[in-house]
């Protein structure tokens, strides 16, 4: 097919070519291609009637279910932009990010918090309870959304919300380019047919999500989406590949070591499995010996990219890298796409220097939501002068053979679980404790997660707060993921010459 | 009942078995709902000690996460000597102190 200007093209491509496949299976319960598009085109009239259309936002706040399909492409057909939202997530932190993102309609499976009354003017919900909010089963009875698809305004197919190291979150726009080129290169490079299924582990808020639906739907396969409820559990997500007879698997490196460690692996019937793929951390390289042990047939590809390139490097998994203790590479830039690794000063390195790694190409982010400074700040002028690239932040170097190795981070920010965690963030909520005179939060390398978060923290004169209560004041403003594991209090923070606070000697000092 | 701590009526109807706890087990079980009380509130989810939840409150509710749970494990391993199967893992074995001490008690 052609580039699609609309991520809707790509489902409206697959229900004229495979229409009766399944789109979605979750757990048996499934949706033809034609009844999705069909469903998405008729909530999309509502949506569209309810003021969705270029340039506006709507938010995306859906727990794993067919639901969460049918309103993002309904989003994507009227040329709105999708913003997900975790519902878990504190209710400061939604305002937050739907007053940055300027949304007005709410689509997920239960109501926006109360908090979000005064923004929110409409909100479309699978349980619709005593609120406001309008049953989207209720669309079924609206004619489809007819027409031309519109663009998206200035391209943007939606806006994933990462943790910012000011304390507040920001948004990165990703454009259908993106998404087109990305679904493209992946159905290509894992051969993807309408055969596949594949599955979906990661929450739509993370830009792993996009593989799994934009890829499966370009294939016209079948996405399976994981239940939450199985996720925690490794022998149970172990169990979901098996039962669910899942062809590709897409995680975070951690889901993969939890299987390894708790999962009973060799127990399980994996013979439909011809694919694993992970990005989002480093993956410990004994786990993969361990894991490609225990399912021999399989192909295994690194990817890496940050949510402002999308994907932007992949390493396939070959023999040598089981021969080897060392890290894994991340590997070369996929199609069309062009890095370079440059010193402090902007100037490309040597081949085996250390630098950060500079990224441009098709699935480049236009920048941050409303902050343009940021923007001007991570998106610089390529170095070839075509266009802009994105300063990642992380430090790499290639190998003589061009393979490019990943070092770790230039700036303080720290991989949890997949999850981008700016200590700032932490840092912000915690100084608005009453109690506490400095803060910092530094990474603990944890063997299976990959980096534990631990709070240092020192309180003011005659002040003083429990574990406990430091913990519940996170948990208040910050998402679960980012509330320490970790609490180290003490009468004051070290520091360094030039009175910062000294994060290295804080590192160390265990 | 032998050297076991456990035995099992046929119930009535011939189905359903219930389990006999002996005092010994008894007291096993209430030490290990204080252990599992003491690190999950003390440690793993750190709760004041004046608002500690009841033993049927929801973990995942209090933070309960994928990091946390295999914490949990290695505690009860290393701490109980209790070793407990993964696939009966499932969210209702972990989803509430009652529901853990009962599942450690299994495998007592």
């Amino acid at each position: 097919m052609n580039a699609a200007t609309n991520v809707f093209d790509l489902l409206a491509h697959a229900a004229d070519t495979h229409g009766n496949g399944v789109a979605i299976d979750y757990c048996g319960e499934s949706i033809r291609y034609v009844e999705l598009i069909d469903r998405a085109e008729r909530l999309a009239t509502v949506l569209r009637d309810a003021g969705a259309q270029p340039g506006s936002r709507v938010a995306h706040a859906f727990a794993k279910s067919i639901d969460a399909l049918v309103a993002m492409f309904a989003i994507a057909r009227t040329g709105a932009a999708y913003v997900p939202i975790d519902p878990a997530w504190p209710a400061d932190r939604i305002a937050c990010i739907c007053d940055d993102a300027g949304i007005g309609i709410w689509t997920g499976t239960n109501a926006p918090p109360i908090e979000l009354a005064s923004r929110v003017r409409r909100a479309f919900v699978s349980r619709a309870d005593n609120s406001d909010a309008v049953a989207l089963a209720s669309s079924v009875e609206s004619p489809r959304m007819t027409g031309a698809v519109p663009a998206p305004d200035r391209g943007i197919a939606n806006l994933l919300f990462t943790s910012g190291s000011t304390g507040r979150p920001k948004g990165v726009e990703v454009t259908t380019l993106s998404l087109d080129h990305f679904s493209r290169w992946g159905a290509n490079q894992f051969q993807l047919t309408s055969a596949d299924r594949i599955a979906n582990h990661a929450p739509f808020n993370f830009d792993l999500s996009t593989f799994d639906i934009f890829a499966s739907v370009r294939a016209g396969a079948t996405m399976c989406p994981v239940p939450e409820r199985v996720k925690m559990f490794p022998y149970q997500l172990a169990k979901f590949i098996a039962e669910q007879r899942i062809s590709v698997w897409y995680s975070v490196p951690s889901a993969l070591v939890m299987m390894q460690l708790r999962g009973q692996l060799a127990e399980h019937d994996f013979s439909s499995l011809r694919h694993v793929i992970f990005a989002g951390e480093v993956m410990p390289t004994p786990a993969l010996h361990a894991l490609i042990g225990l399912i021999p047939n399989v192909k295994w590809t690194n990817l890496y990219g940050p949510t402002e390139t999308n994907v932007c490097t992949y390493h396939s998994v070959n023999h040598n890298d089981t021969l080897s203790t060392a890290p894994l590479p991340i590997g070369r830039p996929i199609s069309d796409t062009r890095v370079w690794i440059v010193s402090d000063d902007s100037r490309e390195v040597a081949t085996g220097e250390s630098g950060e790694l500079l990224v441009a190409g098709p699935t480049l982010t236009t920048g941050y939501a409303n902050d343009a400074q940021l923007t001007r700040l991570r998106l610089v002028p390529a170095p070839d002068g075509d266009g802009l690239a994105y300063r990642t932040g992380d430090r790499v170097r290639a190998r003589d053979d061009g393979v490019l190795l990943f070092e770790g981070r230039i700036d303080r920010m720290i991989k949890c679980r997949g999850h981008r965690i700016e200590p700032g963030e932490i840092e912000a909520a915690l100084f608005g404790h009453p109690s506490i005179r400095e803060a910092a939060v530094i990474a603990v390398a944890d063997p299976v997660f990959g980096n534990r978060l631990r709070a240092c923290v020192a309180f003011r004169d005659g002040a003083g707060a429990s574990q406990a209560d430091l913990i519940a004041h996170c948990r208040a403003n910050v998402p679960a993921y980012m509330v320490p594991d970790e609490w180290d209090i003490r009468d004051a923070l070290p520091q360094t010459d030039r009175g910062k606070i000294d994060l290295r000697a804080l590192a160390d000092s265990r | 009942m032998g050297g076991c701590e456990i035995a099992t009526l046929n119930h009535l109807m011939g189905q359903t078995r219930l389990p006999v706890f002996t005092r010994g087990m008894r007291q096993r079980r209430m030490k290990d709902r204080e252990k599992i009380r003491e690190y999950l509130f003390g440690t793993l989810l750190p709760t004041a000690v004046s608002a500690r939840p009841g033993d049927d409150a929801s973990l995942f509710d209090l933070g309960l996460d994928s990091l946390r749970l295999m914490q949990l494990l290695v505690f009860v391993e290393q701490s109980l000597g209790v070793n407990l199967p993964d696939h009966e893992m499932t969210p209702e074995r972990v989803e509430s102190v009652d529901a853990i001490v009962e599942w450690i008690g299994e495998h007592r």
